[in-house]
């Protein structure tokens, strides 16, 4: 197994490039700066009935914000990681050693991933002393939860990233699919499942009322977006984690596929899936 | 035991029939040399081998395995440099053969091998910097990382200067010496020439000639340039010759008649210039220049 090797490999690269504290200020700021804005400027509607800026109630407010930032900078650290050296011809130095495809595409995957944790795990924890400071009861698990849950939505979108830059051989090719997905999955989705659920209907949306099979589906369709899943992902362990009950789940008697739950699956699905796709193509084309 | 057997292998991107039904054996210890004009198939080989492209047909063994699916196992024992990679600009000398130590799972230490190629002062350099031919060196130091049993070097030399060109040749002569296969493309039959003990020619995807260079020069016969000093050289001299059989090319050079020739009208060319007239002062032959031979084999009729 040499895909460690490949993932130091890619892991020093960044570093030397500067690329890790760059995005390490990038997340700092981000977090600095976001957390400021929920507390102090926009606080969520909860924390005007109660009065206090709780950490979940802080999340809450992050989740959305987080879930357009992460993805850009995964994108942004990862569509040339095979593209890029395939372009290049490095690819043929790092297969030319006794690295299958597999380990390269993991090893890729591992080093990427490795540099957005570190940059956001550091980031975050530079945040988590303005949030301290900021929020009128502070529970640092919560916090640490949150940032754990943002750190596998990162590896979400590296490996959907990793998986493109598989599958072209062009570094532009890799850029405008992963960002394609990703405006896709941030944008449109909803519109698409509700796009097929009228399909489905007929071409109409009459009749479709909850609990019908059509409906069903639109609300898995829903779920299966991975920004939704890390939001509702998040929402349920926070919801969890939060004692006091504000925020208590209401939804239990749903299907399993509907709970908030689900989404980690979710989230796993969109790491394998585009790896395993990215590969697919990847092993068998002629460099 | 063979290193290398390729057996019919076909490969075609798109219209271009790139390799057909290429066959090929290169024995255990020996260094081969693969050459062959510019677009013949000696990269879509070498590629073939190490599984950067599968072929549509045939079946490629090296070391005694599948190239395709024990392609890991192949590469463990096999040191390549390919043709048209690119370094990792922000990596050392040093970090590059230690990524080749750790991808070969070997324990070697970078710096002697670094030594070995000529880049002991640059090991703590990133190789962004680094000129072609130290970037040519960098890679032949990864391809030597773990003491492999075969060596695949596609267009070694490109790059280099003479004096790298001859430590290339030295390398690949002492590792030869213990025992490893070596397997070299060129476009350049001088550059094989002084190393290599048998060499396959490659033309339009076939091989059209496999042979120690001593071979090659004979089959391809009568392949040797009469040179005659003379006094003065008649106006039809070079015509009158020409006119004899056996007789090829004759190029004049002040007072010196260059003539091609097979070996037994080397004599009647001699008579001939003297019947003219011309006092011939000295004359001595010369072995074909290798480019010709090589255009013997690649330039010929379809």
């Amino acid at each position: 197994m040499s895909w460690q090797a490949v993932a130091e490999k890619d892991f020093r690269d960044a570093i030397r490039s500067r690329l890790l504290i760059v995005l390490t200020l990038l997340f700092t700021l981000f977090s600095a700066g976001a957390a400021y804005l929920v507390t102090e400027i926009n606080p969520p509607q909860q924390a005007a009935f109660t009065g206090e800026v709780t950490t979940v109630l802080l999340i809450t407010g992050l989740v959305s914000a987080t879930a357009v930032f992460i993805p850009i900078v995964s994108i942004a650290v990862a569509y040339r990681s095979l593209a890029g050296e395939r372009d290049s011809g490095s690819l043929k130095l790092l297969l030319s050693l006794p690295n299958s495809r597999l380990d390269v595409l993991i090893g890729k995957f591992v080093g990427r991933s490795g540099v957005v944790a570190v940059a956001l795990f550091i980031g975050f924890a530079v945040g988590i002393v303005v949030t301290a400071s900021l929020a009128d009861a502070f529970s640092p698990l919560e916090y640490v939860v949150f940032v754990g849950i943002s750190m596998l939505f990162a590896f979400v979108f590296i490996a959907i990233t990793v998986g493109v830059s598989a599958f072209t051989s062009s570094t532009a090719r890799a850029a405008y699919g992963a960002f394609g997905l990703f405006v896709v999955f941030q944008f449109l989705w909803s519109s698409l499942a509700q796009g097929i659920a009228y399909v489905i209907n007929g071409f109409s949306f009459e009749g479709i009322e909850e609990g019908d099979a059509v409906f069903e589906l639109f609300q898995v369709l829903t779920i299966l977006d991975p920004t939704a899943a890390y939001e509702q992902g998040t929402l349920w362990v926070v919801r969890r984690l939060d004692e006091s009950g504000e925020l208590a789940n209401a939804n239990s008697e749903l299907a399993f596929y509907l709970q908030d739950w689900f989404g980690f699956i979710v989230m796993a699905l969109w790491i394998v899936l585009p790896l395993a796709i990215g590969y697919t193509r990847f092993n068998s084309s002629d460099l | 035991m063979a290193a290398i057997e390729l057996d019919g292998v076909e490969k075609s991107f798109g219209d271009v029939r790139a390799l057909r039904g290429l066959d090929l054996d290169v024995q255990d210890g020996e260094i081969f040399g693969f050459l062959g004009p510019n677009g013949a198939g000696k990269s879509t080989t070498i590629n073939v081998l190490l599984d950067f492209i599968r072929p549509d047909s045939g079946s490629v063994r090296v070391l005694g395995r599948d190239a395709r699916d024990d392609s890991v196992a192949v590469r463990e024992r096999t040191g390549v440099l390919p043709e048209g990679f690119d370094v990792y600009e922000r990596l050392t000398a040093r970090e590059h053969v230690q990524f080749a130590i750790d991808s070969k799972g070997a324990d070697d230490d970078p710096y002697p091998i670094l030594e070995r190629v000529g880049l002991a002062d640059a090991a703590g350099r990133k190789a962004g910097g680094f000129s072609t031919g130290m970037r040519q060196r960098l890679a032949l130091a990864m391809a030597l990382v773990g003491d492999p049993e075969l060596l695949v070097l596609d267009e070694p030399s490109s790059g280099l200067d003479p004096n790298g060109a001859r430590e290339l040749r030295e390398i690949v002569e002492s590792e030869a010496a213990n025992g490893t296969t070596v397997f070299f493309s060129s476009h350049i039959l001088g550059q094989v020439e002084a190393v290599c003990d048998r060499v396959g020619i490659i033309r339009e995807g076939e091989l059209v000639a496999v042979d120690t260079i001593d071979g090659l020069r004979e089959n391809v016969g009568g392949g040797s340039t009469l040179v005659v000093e003379v006094d003065s050289v008649p106006d039809d001299a070079a015509h009158r010759l020409k006119s004899l059989d056996g007789i090829g090319e004759v190029t004049v050079d002040g007072t010196t008649l260059r003539i091609t020739c097979e070996d037994d009208v080397k004599m009647d060319a001699v008579q001939e210039l003297e019947g003219l007239g011309v006092d011939v002062s000295d004359f001595s032959t010369e072995e074909a220049p290798l480019e010709d031979l090589f255009a013997a084999y690649t330039e010929g009729d379809e």
